[in-house]
């Protein structure tokens, strides 16, 4: 199993949190996006491996081949962030056998079908649904912009009302 | 303090956060510095010098501070500018001024988070406006009401703070002590060391780090200044990457041709959308759509240019462009120029449905803003700044000058060049300056650069000295710091007083408690006679 030391869920994938905080605060040397869309964007691919810190290598799978990857034995020295673009794929990996203890919630833009959830966070009621069951099956799920910054338990916002 | 005078400290406070007069983030970089700021203040106060003096020490603690996609470690804008006020009207030194900002700067983030979750209210109006296919009015929705509110719950509390304050302040300062000034003191000098170990934290790693070490010596050794530390680091630096493989890369991507660009638009048109997207992009920033609603306004000059008559085609090119968007400013001009070329292309009947828009702008702005964050907010900024902060903390009132317009030119010049970049040469110049490496070139150089002055900063900047002697015999008295540290190492003590803070914070403890901790240290060694 290759060592994942940050999961987090954030549909800019590689930003400025990212790259000015996160990969400097976990001494990250390589990013996993595991995202079925993206797996075929050619373009969008090239963009964010362009984008990433010089010492960190990027990685970019569908959510199986992701789950696959990360299964195998790693270098010892690997320190994978590990990116989803939604909770959905987040469940995917942990259902082929990843384990995940933490996941972090970045942001997820407002669109169709959305509503505001907390912050910079939007979600439709199936990705609502599916952190519940995320926080149901042990996963410590925080919402979390920067590592500075004071993280906040989400199960209080999944079921306020 | 006049009233006519807390009144346009209030005004300063507000304008800081606004984009006037120099842009969204050209706002962000200047007036909202406490170096800048701090000249603005003196001048108000009647007194430029002593203004950027404070501003300057001010600053310092804010050097490394960095405010990515929304989040914002503390307001230093109102550290900087409350701050000031209160020192010069009480006439406490400056150290003391600095331990003073602090804890207002940690009171003024809740500006910041009252104004993204109010702002959510103008998306609803923005809304309206692409619903009626009104582009001429979506400057309400970005700029009049945002920044209605914004001079509401900034500039009214601030006018208060800073008239009642400053009295209460000098009185208070009167009453007290000389023990606890000088204590104040003490931890006044000890802070900068946070700011610089934030600083680090972006750049001391690999071999990089050497270098910070190198511009301490040169600095406790040979009493080097900032100012020529960093000059002679930067040609250091800029032979350590290589320069031509840089200016080749960039020639390359000049280079890059695209033939089948036909500008439907007038320059004028493409222009002002520039124009409004550096100025307005952060207008009304919101948690739901973050820059949305900016992006939509920068646009609305665009489809005004192309569907004029065509008010069907007006409300689609609203919808599409009215969705979550965020990224970097000036780097994210290379989105506006592209999307204006793409809309040209959809107008002379290109095959470009709304998702093709879509997956571009949402494709681009994360990683634009992973590289145009770490640009400006963690190399240019800083690296500036710090090239001007000695001679501010001198009190030469024309550094933040200096500064100002040389940020200015580098910012809007680097925007101007990227928005022409995407808009006549397209997504593959893009991502071929993406690829080229040239950026995370001068990210290197910057951190050999940044790291040197560090040094430099931490031996002419951090102030910690040790109070305990003893005595050797009858006359004489053996110094810990006169003559062990100082015969030794001069500066040895906030040396190991940055380390430290960086060592805390690279352990991921937050800003404040590190704050805490050096005032809990420095104000139990000022009482105890050690420091």
């Amino acid at each position: 199993m290759r060592n994942i030391v940050l999961a987090r869920i954030d549909d800019r994938l590689i930003h400025g949190q990212i790259v000015t905080s996160w990969c400097k605060s976990t001494s990250a040397n390589g990013i996993l996006i595991a995202d079925d869309g993206l797996s075929k964007d050619s373009f969008t691919q090239r963009i964010l491996k362009a984008a990433a810190p010089p010492d960190v290598t990027v990685a970019i799978h569908g959510v199986s081949a992701a789950a696959a990857f990360l299964a195998e034995e790693g270098d010892s020295r690997e320190r994978w962030i590990l990116l989803t673009k939604a909770p959905e794929a987040m469940e995917r990996l942990l259902d082929a056998g990843i384990p995940l203890s933490k996941i972090i919630l970045g942001g997820m833009g407002m669109k169709a079908g959305r509503t505001r959830f907390n912050k910079n966070v939007s979600a439709s009621p199936e990705e609502t649904a599916c952190m519940k069951r995320l926080v149901e099956r042990g996963i410590d799920m925080q919402y979390q912009l920067v590592p500075r910054e004071l993280p906040v338990n989400i199960k209080k916002l999944l079921w306020e009302d | 303090m006049t009233v006519f005078q807390a009144l346009l400290i209030a005004i300063l406070y507000y304008l800081a956060n606004s984009p006037w007069p120099f842009g969204g983030l050209g706002n962000y970089a200047t007036l909202y510095r406490p170096m800048v700021s701090g000249l603005v203040v003196g001048i108000i106060l009647g007194d430029p010098v002593t203004g950027t003096i404070i501003g300057a020490t001010i600053n310092l603690m804010y050097i490394g501070f960095i405010s990515a996609g929304g989040s914002m470690p503390a307001d230093m804008s109102l550290a900087g500018i409350l701050g000031t006020a209160l020192a010069i009207t009480s006439g406490i030194n400056t150290d003391a001024a600095l331990a003073i900002a602090v804890p207002l700067g940690l009171l003024g983030s809740l500006v910041w988070v009252g104004r993204l979750t109010l702002d959510s209210a103008f998306v609803r109006v923005a809304d309206k406006y692409v619903e009626n296919g009104k582009p001429e009015k979506v400057w309400i929705a970005n700029i009049l009401l945002p920044q209605l509110l914004l001079f509401i719950i900034t500039a009214v509390p601030c006018f208060f703070a800073a008239y009642f304050g400053a009295n209460y302040v000098s009185g208070l300062i009167a009453q007290l002590s000389g023990k606890f000034l000088s204590v104040l003191s003490t931890i006044g000098g000890m802070l900068p060391a946070i700011g610089i170990g934030m600083m680090l934290l972006a750049i001391f790693k690999g071999e990089a780090r050497i270098f910070f070490f190198l511009g301490f010596f040169l600095s406790a050794y040979l009493g080097l200044g900032t100012l020529p530390l960093a000059l002679i680091f930067l040609c250091i630096a800029v032979l350590y990457v290589g320069a031509k493989g840089g200016l080749e890369a960039v020639r390359k991507v000049n280079k890059v041709e695209k033939s089948d660009i036909k500008h439907a638009l007038s320059k004028k048109d493409l222009h002002r959308s520039w124009w409004n997207w550096m100025y307005y992009f952060q207008s009304c920033y919101n948690y739901e759509r973050m820059q949305g609603v900016g992006f939509l306004h920068s646009m609305s000059s665009v489809i005004k240019g192309l569907y004029r008559d065509d008010p069907a085609e007006t409300k689609a090119a609203m919808r599409r462009h009215s969705e979550f968007f965020n990224t970097e400013n000036a780097t994210g001009s290379a989105v506006i120029g592209l999307v204006a070329a793409m809309e040209e292309q959809k107008k002379e009947g290109a095959d470009l449905p709304d998702e093709a828009f879509t997956s571009i702008k949402t494709g681009l702005m994360g990683p634009l803003a992973g590289i145009g964050d770490t640009l400006w907010q963690a190399v240019v900024i800083p690296l500036l700044l710090v090239m001007f902060v000695g001679l501010a903390k001198e009190g030469n009132v024309a550094a933040p000058v200096i500064y100002v317009v040389l940020f200015y030119l580098l910012y809007y010049g680097f925007g101007y060049w990227l928005l022409n970049l995407g808009y006549n040469k397209g997504s593959e110049a893009i991502l071929e300056l993406m690829e080229s490496g040239i950026i995370n070139k001068v990210i290197t150089a910057a951190g050999i650069l940044g790291c040197a002055v560090m040094g430099g900063l931490v031996c002419n900047y951090v102030t910690l000295n040790c109070a305990v002697t003893f005595q050797q015999s009858a006359d004489t008295v053996f110094s810990l710091q006169t003559s062990l540290f100082d015969a030794i190492l001069p500066g040895l003590l906030p040396l190991l007083l940055t380390m430290g803070c960086y060592k805390l914070l690279k352990k991921g403890m937050a800003a404040y408690w590190v704050v805490l901790i050096v005032i809990a240290v420095g104000a139990l060694g000022g009482i105890l006679g050690i420091f």
